[in-house]
């Protein structure tokens, strides 16, 4: 118990400037590397990475300040980051702040009505039910994506990533913390650190100007923690160790630093890219594992984007001229009649095949339309076989569209297009990617196309082992994608277990919006989809389909912008769909390894595309909508970091109550010569913050005249004489105490009964409150001490310029 | 119980009086030596024996002088030289002619108040016979025994400097002494106390008696009412056997050490106000009870430590106990 107390003491003594000197490199240095590695990332979020590491570094750095041995550390860094990852990757911030606002009220209930108190806990028991079974989810798609690293077939999931990431991070961070106190050594407290950026950085040759800020501080690092070292061993020798000597130390490691850095830096024979060079090619090539570990961390090896030919097709924007017609006014007009053969008997009466009538696709996201990648052109005759003509979980249709009015160029099919009856040209982004068909003019045309068919439950067996050439493509973003939205995507997806049901939770969401043509213009240097998600929240097919592709390749899942027309009507008498202008449309195409292409429909106002008799999934109701109505006039009020603020702080003070409650039965229940014996350790522990020794052999007399003598010295650096005396006579009072009962045979005590503990309770608070005046003397002077010296080289300059 | 309790704190009272008094009245006569002379009164109160190690003229005759006038008790100074035989310490039979029989005529043994002094100047079998009569309590001449007074109390003197012409007295003999202390010199304010004090007369011609010496059995009874809870007790063991452990010490010190520490812890404890004896009493007790009946190993006296030094030490380091603890 004692001991307890002078660890906690030796926390609390202010630490020496050097190691706080300490802790502030490793967190530059630490902040570069994980900067340095953010900028090739496309999964987790800046912000929980930024904070993980800090706290990380604080709790390694603490653990070692108040000597806790190795193992120990470890544990609990490695319970904490693992909650900590669970946390900020999985989204349960918000579950967890949705709990604290619900235990808040349902306090402040019971406060205001302590007669009829309504309490319901079954919110929060719900909330935390779901917190549990996210986290399992978590944890199963962290286990999967493991597994598939394992097997060879990496795959990305951002939300695994990001946990993966974050543990990373927490864990170099709390290395650094840790080694470089308990310790001593910088290199091996940043080596984790460099070894990730180095490693990172190596995979994908990004050169980046936070490698020499690294060299800079690893530097400086190695300085500060070798003068701490060399100052210990004066310590443990009991020489003293000359004061000026750590101002010189920083000084010349200072100079050294900024030589040595500008010196890499300019001369080229030893540059950061020759490096790197070096680095990889003792990796060799990049093997297809290795690249394919570093698309399952998410990490961008090929940024490119090729500008290509259909340049008219290819016009930033949101394309609107491919469409027969334009503008998206609500017209009736017939544009096109689709016949589709044996529909009837394709479509076995209840199942309705989702069927777009698609035109293009596009991959690339501009941040206000889309574009197309390269595309190469191949020409091919009437009924040519373009694509296969069959695949499992795929049917083929034929279609004969009749264009109403105008003829077209353009062919509208459904599915991927296998032959056309005329002869035209193709546009290909790769063999397996086709953008689109452009015919000769024509009245009409036949097109077979592969359609797939599928219902949810076999959706949902799909797993992330996509090609080459999807993941390349439909899984970029462009780097300046807002943060919130990727956090968003996070958000609605993390505890969705198969890439099925996050689409869906995605297309759900948006549903939500409302549907209106009447939007604003999109501000230009806002990017389209941040705009729709957080201001506008309302608009048009093109809005919700761009918004859903983002959101989707955020979320790992490969999405592409389709263009077409949505079904139409289907006349029964005639047995064709009839397509008026109004059905012109804009939609998501996601990708799934077994059953290919599968149109989403975000819009609202649309009718949910049906895949199969089994019913749908249900609408999440804990999702946070951005509109989500606040149930307390308090949260309305608070902004949600307040909250979550206030809430800690609640129940670090329940917790205080609870404590003080505990430790006063406690006290009480012992015997009175216990008591003495406890409330005597006790005072001995504020005696160790204030520095009075104790030897074995002090009687309690003999310590509490030092302890009186030493709050006396303490009084006069400002703390008020009187409060002191006050203390001091207290203490004695308490002590002599103390010393009746613990050496008064029993019998002759006088019955006072608890006395030493009620005296106790009341003087604890006063000595809390002597050590944090005095704490904030001390700290007082020392700023004082800072300026003085400040003021007086100011004024010393003054009197030179007179 | 209460009535118990009541009569104790009483009697601690009637000491505390007592011993105040006394202090008070010799004070007149030596100047700032206070601690000394409480110590002299818990040798008395305990029943047992001093042994002043001292330089000459530090004022020893004229403290016990001064004592024995407060407490109206019989006091005799005996100069010990080697050719002090035992029976002027004991007394001897004489051939009273006209009786025509031997009468005892008693020797300076028979007083309260004995100083001896010098007595590492008489010969061992002097000084074990003033011994014996310390240790028993009488003395036995001619076959006949006569009892001693009551209360009585031999303060030994040695000077700590002399070597020649002494018969040191032996660790045994040593440990018959309950304490052993050293007067000093006064203080050079006190000293200039003195003079004045002295100026037209001494004042010890003015002392008057301020107490009932007879009392004093009473009140030694009233000392062994002191209580002392285990740990206390324990706490004088740990220390004693610490002595006995120690490596700079050739000898620790033995039971009667133990007993003696105890007791006078008690007579401390009174002294201010206490019925029950703190570790504090027992750490300011232990260098005067314990120093002298302990042998320092040969290296250590090269070193220039002295048993008192040890003891010192080992207050330090010897754990005071809490209770329950």
């Amino acid at each position: 118990m004692a001991a307890n107390g002078l660890k906690i003491a030796t926390l609390m003594r202010v630490p020496k400037p050097e190691k706080l000197v300490t802790l502030l490199l490793l967190f530059v240095l630490l902040t570069a590397a994980t900067a340095g590695v953010t900028s090739v990332l496309t999964g987790p979020n800046w912000g929980s990475l930024w904070r993980g590491l800090l706290i990380g570094l604080l709790i390694g750095w603490s653990l070692a300040i108040i000597r806790q041995p190795a193992w120990r550390s470890a544990l609990i860094t490695t319970l904490l980051g693992a909650a900590y990852a669970l946390l900020y990757a999985g989204g349960l911030r918000q579950k967890i702040s949705d709990i604290l606002s619900e235990l808040f009220f349902v306090l402040s209930r019971i406060s205001t009505s302590p007669q009829d108190p309504k309490i319901d806990l079954s919110s929060i028991t719900h909330l935390l039910a779901e917190s549990y079974n996210t986290t399992g989810v978590i944890i199963g798609r962290v286990y999967k994506w493991a597994n598939a690293l394992v097997l060879a077939e990496p795959t990305f999931d951002p939300v695994a990533a990001a946990f993966v990431w974050i543990s990373l991070v927490w864990i170099v961070a709390a290395w650094a913390g840790w080694v470089a106190i308990a310790r001593r050594n910088a290199l091996l407290a940043v080596l984790p650190a460099l070894l990730l950026s180095v490693g990172t950085l190596s995979l994908v040759h990004h050169e980046s100007f936070t490698i020499y800020l690294m060299l800079g501080v690893t530097l400086l690092l190695l300085a500060t923690v070798q003068h701490d070292r060399r100052e210990h061993r004066w310590d443990e020798i009991d020489a003293a160790y000359p004061p000026r000597k750590g101002k010189q130390v920083g000084n010349a490691a200072v100079i050294i630093s900024v030589v040595i850095v500008l010196l890499s830096a300019i001369m080229s024979s030893i540059s950061i890219p020759r490096i790197m060079e070096w680095v990889s090619a003792r990796r060799g090539p990049l093997a297809q594992g290795e690249s394919g570990l570093a698309d399952s961390l998410g990490i961008v090896t090929d940024v490119t984007a090729t500008p290509d030919i259909f340049a008219d097709l290819r016009r930033p924007g949101l394309p609107r001229d491919q469409l027969i017609g334009s503008g998206p006014e609500l017209s009736k007009r017939i544009v096109m009649t689709v016949e589709i053969e044996d529909y009837l008997s394709i479509s076995k009466g209840e199942q309705i095949l989702p069927l777009y009538w698609r035109s293009f696709t596009y991959d690339n996201y501009t941040g206000h339309g889309w574009q197309t990648s390269d595309t190469v052109l191949s020409e091919f005759s009437t009924n040519q076989r373009l694509q296969p003509d069959q695949a499992p979980q795929h049917t083929l249709i034929e279609q004969n569209v009749h264009p109403v009015g105008k003829e077209t160029r353009n062919i509208y099919a459904a599915g991927e297009p296998v032959a056309i009856n005329h002869s035209g040209e193709a546009a290909w982004r790769s063999p397996e990617d086709l953008f689109g068909i452009l015919i000769e003019r024509a009245a009409s045309y036949e097109a077979s196309s592969l359609i797939p068919v599928v219902d949810e439950q076999t959706l949902r067996t799909e797993d992330q082992n996509y090609p080459d050439w999807v993941s390349r493509r439909f899984l970029s973003l462009p780097s300046d994608v807002p943060e919130r939205v990727k956090e968003l995507a996070l958000q609605l997806t993390a505890s969705e277990p198969t890439p099925y049901d996050r689409v869906r939770a995605i297309e759900l969401y948006l549903r939500t919006f409302p549907y209106t043509l009447d939007v604003p213009y999109p501000p230009l240097d806002q990017d389209l989809v941040d705009y729709f998600l957080f201001d506008l929240r309302k608009g048009y097919c093109d809005y919700y389909a761009s918004a859903m592709v983002i959101l989707a390749r955020a979320a790992g899942v490969p999405a592409r912008f389709a263009v077409g027309y949505a079904s139409g009507i289907y006349n029964v008498k005639s047995d064709r769909f009839l397509v008026s202008e109004a059905d012109a449309h804009s939609w998501v195409e996601i990708y799934f390894p077994n059953a290919g292409w599968v149109p989403f429909e975000p819009t609202a106002g649309r009718p949910p595309l049906e895949r199969s008799i089994v019913s749908t999934p249900e609408f999440d109701s804990s999702l946070t909508l951005p509109e989500a109505k606040p149930t307390y006039n308090l949260t309305k009020s608070l902004p949600k970091g307040w909250l979550f603020v206030l809430g800690f702080m609640t129940s670090i003070g329940i917790l205080g109550a609870v404590w003080a409650a505990f430790d006063e039965i406690r006290l009480h229940r012992l015997t009175e010569p216990a008591a003495a014996a406890e409330v005597y350790q006790r005072i001995r522990g504020f005696g160790a913050l204030l520095a009075v020794t104790f030897d074995p052999g002090i009687t309690p007399y003999e310590y509490v005249d030092s302890l009186n003598s030493r709050l006396q010295e303490i009084s006069l650096i400002g703390v008020s004489a009187e409060f002191v005396a006050r203390i001091s006579e207290e203490l004695s009072t308490i002590m002599q105490r103390i010393v009746e009962t613990s050496y008064r045979p029993s019998e002759y005590q006088a019955k006072s009964n608890k006395v030493i503990v009620y005296q106790w309770k009341v003087l604890r608070w006063q000595l809390g409150l002597f050590w944090l005046l005095k704490y904030y003397q001390s700290v007082r002077k020392h700023l004082w001490r800072v300026l003085a010296k400040v003021t007086i080289n100011k004024s010393a300059a003054v009197e030179l310029e007179d | 119980m209460a009535s118990d309790v009541e009569s104790g704190e009483k009697a601690i009272e009637e000491v505390r009086e007592f011993t105040d008094s006394v202090i008070a009245n010799v004070e007149k006569v030596i100047v700032g030596k206070r601690p000394t002379i409480e110590l002299i009164l818990i040798a008395l109160l305990c029943e047992g024996h001093l042994l002043i190690e001292d330089v000459p003229g530090t004022g020893k005759t004229m403290l016990a002088r001064a004592i024995a006038i407060s407490t109206g008790l019989e006091f005799k100074r005996l100069q010990c030289t080697p050719d002090l035989l035992p029976n002027d310490v004991t007394g001897v039979s004489i051939f009273n002619q006209k009786k025509r029989e031997f009468e005892f005529r008693p020797g300076p043994a028979f007083s309260s108040i004995l100083l001896a002094d010098e007595i590492n100047r008489a010969t061992p079998r002097t000084q074990s016979a003033l011994l014996e009569a310390m240790g028993e309590g009488q003395v036995s001449v001619d076959g006949v025994t006569y009892p001693l007074a009551k209360p009585f109390i031999v303060l030994a003197t040695q000077n700590p400097i002399e070597f020649e012409g002494t018969f040191p007295l032996p660790e045994a003999q040593m440990d018959r002494f309950l304490l052993r202390l050293s007067i000093g010199y006064p203080g050079i304010a006190d000293e200039d106390k003195m003079m004045q004090m002295q100026q037209t007369g001494h004042p010890i011609e003015n002392l008057k008696q301020v107490v009932d010496g007879t009392r004093i059995p009473e009140l030694q009874h009233q000392i062994r009412r002191v209580h002392a809870v285990e740990n206390i007790r324990q706490y004088i063991l740990n220390l004693v056997h610490a002595t006995r452990s120690h490596n700079g010490l050739a000898l620790g010190a033995s039971p009667r050490g133990s007993l003696a520490l105890y007791r006078t812890a008690q007579a401390y404890a009174v002294l201010h106000g206490r019925d029950f004896v703190i570790p504090d009493d027992v750490k300011h007790m232990a260098v005067a009870c314990l120093a002298h009946r302990m042998v320092l190993n040969p290296e250590k006296i090269l070193g220039g430590e002295t048993t008192a030094d040890v003891v010192r030490e080992l207050l330090k380091s010897v754990e005071v106990p809490m209770t329950d603890a």
